[in-house]
């Protein structure tokens, strides 16, 4: 504060000026306090860190707007409470702060030795640190986690490795007993597959927990990845006697997914299901719609259960429910979290239920489908024969072009090829195809430019055009249909996907009036 | 009635205000044996209590007994300015034994465990 006075580089001009009247040198010296008390309320007012100042017994003589709102409490609230006497002044201590609402907060406090209207105070100042304890704690709790999954790991591992080890020792002790190789021989197929497994699903985990898994989206029937999941687990399922039901809709559930992730979410919580209940239960699994938007999974069974304040953390990576039933297979308690990802990712949310250890439990997922509900199943490619289009199919890859010309040659299509956008453009102007199938990462112009060139002219109205893109996010879609075009694919392409679009392409012309009938197949 | 009488405000969730608990029990044991009663109280479990004799932030010790009554804030309690804070410090600086200043009010007075309110 002296220093804010001496400093002010006005002050010497302006005392010689009114050195001669004593009283404009009083003024002078009352304007001069005046500006330097203003400059030092303004730092302690919006320093970020709380000031108290106390008295020698610990009594409250002022507090800063930052300690106010640390305190909960205001200025007039806290002057003459008894904050107490703080430790040792130099060191850093942490303390906690009680507020009057609300959660405590966690702060840092500094002492120095300081005077107040000339008497002896103590200065403490408060950093609020709760964020960062916050964010230490769940960085803690993340090693802790870890680190019990490593050794559940070590130990996961271990259990296959000594059967197979055994199996070893046989085979060269008793190389002639055909029956004890074969035997042996089982045991390591078994096992290596376990490990197979376990090992699968870490990587998998690792790479979901970088973010690093990408859906291979294509239209599909939900009832099939159910009954196909079910039916893969029956093995499993037979092995621990226990008794399986299910109510699958009988109406395709038709939802734009990766087929393979489905199977993975139904697999992982299936054999949760098989694994923690007792030998002999009854497991159910149901699929149905639920409205006009999505399609609803439970996986229930009569199992250890769930706690209810674990019903959340179950999803989280490495946390396992209580295994003692199931000691010999357990996992590594990073099948839930893949449910989870998975999930997520098809833009759906997965919930636990359960009324309490050994009560069973049931996890429900719910995904987005298509919004309106189809008649029928996909059409078949010979429900297409009668309806030959003219495709034209722009794209730089040319195996995957000759392959996708193959295809929808064999069904009576005529196929024109282009390989990159400006011979696309070219070719779709010229020959105006009933539909033209156009990569967007083309050389020359990206297809996002043919379509846009193309649309530019009303004499290309009847041409359907479709998007073949590696990016299956709404943002993509969105961007395809922008630039002009009628429909987008996700590649690699699912030709019956392909299929229902042409469909209904075909379905649609009769009544679409710009369409030139020339063009017609 | 034990000569002194302190009750101690801690966080139990957290670790460094175990240590206080600790230091402080064995900081009275050595220095004021037998002549003190120590009550600590969680503020997790009993905010009301912290309320009540509104302590504003933990760890805070308070000195009931004697008067007048003392508070100290923050957990680092040198024994040296614990002893300086209840009037027992010595000119060199040792900590006396309790009883060459403070004499237990009552002659049958026996030490006392730290009792927890938690």
């Amino acid at each position: 504060m002296d220093r804010l006075i001496n400093n002010s580089s006005d002050s010497q001009d302006a005392t010689e000026r009114v050195a001669a009247d004593p009283s404009k040198q009083i003024a002078q010296l009352q304007r001069e306090l005046e500006i330097s008390r203003a400059q030092f309320r303004a730092i302690i007012n919006k320093t970020v860190d709380g000031v108290i100042l106390l008295s020698p017994e610990g009594v409250i003589r002022f507090v800063n707007p930052a300690a106010e709102e640390l305190l909960g409490r205001s200025l007039d609230g806290l002057k003459g409470e008894v904050f107490g006497v703080p430790a040792v002044p130099g060191e850093t201590i942490e303390i906690e702060i009680l507020r009057p609402d609300g959660p405590p907060r966690i702060a840092e406090m500094r002492i120095v030795e300081t005077e107040w209207h000339g008497e002896p105070a103590h200065l403490a100042a408060l950093r609020d640190i709760t964020e960062h304890k916050r964010n230490e704690e769940e960085a803690q709790e993340a090693v802790r986690r870890r680190d019990r999954f490593l050794a559940m790991l070590s130990h996961e591992l271990r259990n296959p490795l000594a059967a197979v080890v055994s199996a070893a020792h046989l085979i060269r002790r008793c190389p002639n007993d055909r029956e004890l190789l074969d035997q042996a021989n089982e045991v390591i197929e078994r096992q290596c597959a376990q490990m197979a497994r376990l090992l699968d699903d870490l990587l998998e985990v690792s790479r979901m927990l970088k973010g690093k898994i990408d859906l291979r989206r294509e239209c599909l029937n939900l009832v099939n990845v159910v009954e196909e999941a079910v039916a893969a687990m029956i093995p499993l399922v037979e092995q621990h006697q226990h008794r399986l039901t299910k109510d699958v809709s009988r109406v395709p559930i038709l939802l734009e997914a990766d087929p393979a992730r489905l199977h993975q979410i139904l697999v992982n919580l299936l054999t949760n299901a098989i694994k923690y209940s007792p030998r002999g239960s009854d497991l159910h699994v149901s699929l149905s719609r639920d409205g006009d938007h999505s399609a609803v999974i439970r996986v229930r069974d009569s199992g250890v259960g769930v706690a209810a304040e674990s019903l959340e953390s179950i999803f989280e990576p490495f946390v396992q429910l209580d295994h003692t039933l199931a000691r010999s297979d357990v996992g590594l308690g990073i099948g839930l979290t893949l449910v989870k990802q998975l999930v997520e990712l098809h833009q759906g949310e997965v919930t636990a239920y359960s009324d309490g250890p050994n009560q069973g439990s049931e996890f429900v997922v719910r995904l987005p489908i298509e919004d309106e509900a189809p008649d029928e199943a996909l059409p078949t490619e010979r429900e297409l024969d009668k309806s030959a289009l003219r495709i034209a199919v722009v794209e730089d890859n040319s195996d995957s072009s000759s392959m996708l010309r193959s295809l929808l040659e064999l069904d009576g299509h005529t196929v024109l090829l282009a390989e990159d956008g400006q011979a696309g453009y070219e070719l779709i102007e010229l020959q105006r195809p009933d539909v033209a199938l156009i990569d967007v990462g083309l050389p020359k112009l990206d297809g996002y430019e043919v379509a846009r060139q193309l649309r530019a002219s009303r004499a290309n109205d009847g041409v359907y055009l479709v998007a073949l893109t590696g990016y299956g996010q709404p943002q993509d879609r969105r961007q395809a249909l922008h630039a002009g075009f009628d429909a987008h694919l996700v590649k690699p392409i699912s030709i019956n996907l392909l299929y229902r679009l042409l469909t209904e392409r075909h379905a649609s012309q009769p009544d679409d009036e710009s369409v030139p009938a020339e063009d017609e197949a | 009635m034990p000569t002194f009488e302190f009750l101690l405000f801690v966080s139990a969730k957290n670790a460094a205000d175990q240590r206080v608990v600790e230091g402080l029990t064995s900081f009275c044991e050595r220095h004021l044996e037998g002549q003190y009663k120590l009550t600590v109280v969680d503020v997790q479990r009993e905010r009301g209590e912290a309320d009540r004799h509104r302590v504003l932030a933990t760890p805070t010790l308070i000195k009931r007994h004697p008067l007048p009554e003392q508070r100290l804030v923050g957990g680092v309690w040198e024994p040296q300015q614990l002893l300086s804070s209840l009037g027992l410090a010595t000119e060199s600086g040792s900590a006396p034994p309790a009883q060459s200043r403070e004499r237990p009010t009552s002659p049958g007075l026996r030490p006392q465990a730290p009792e927890r309110r938690e």
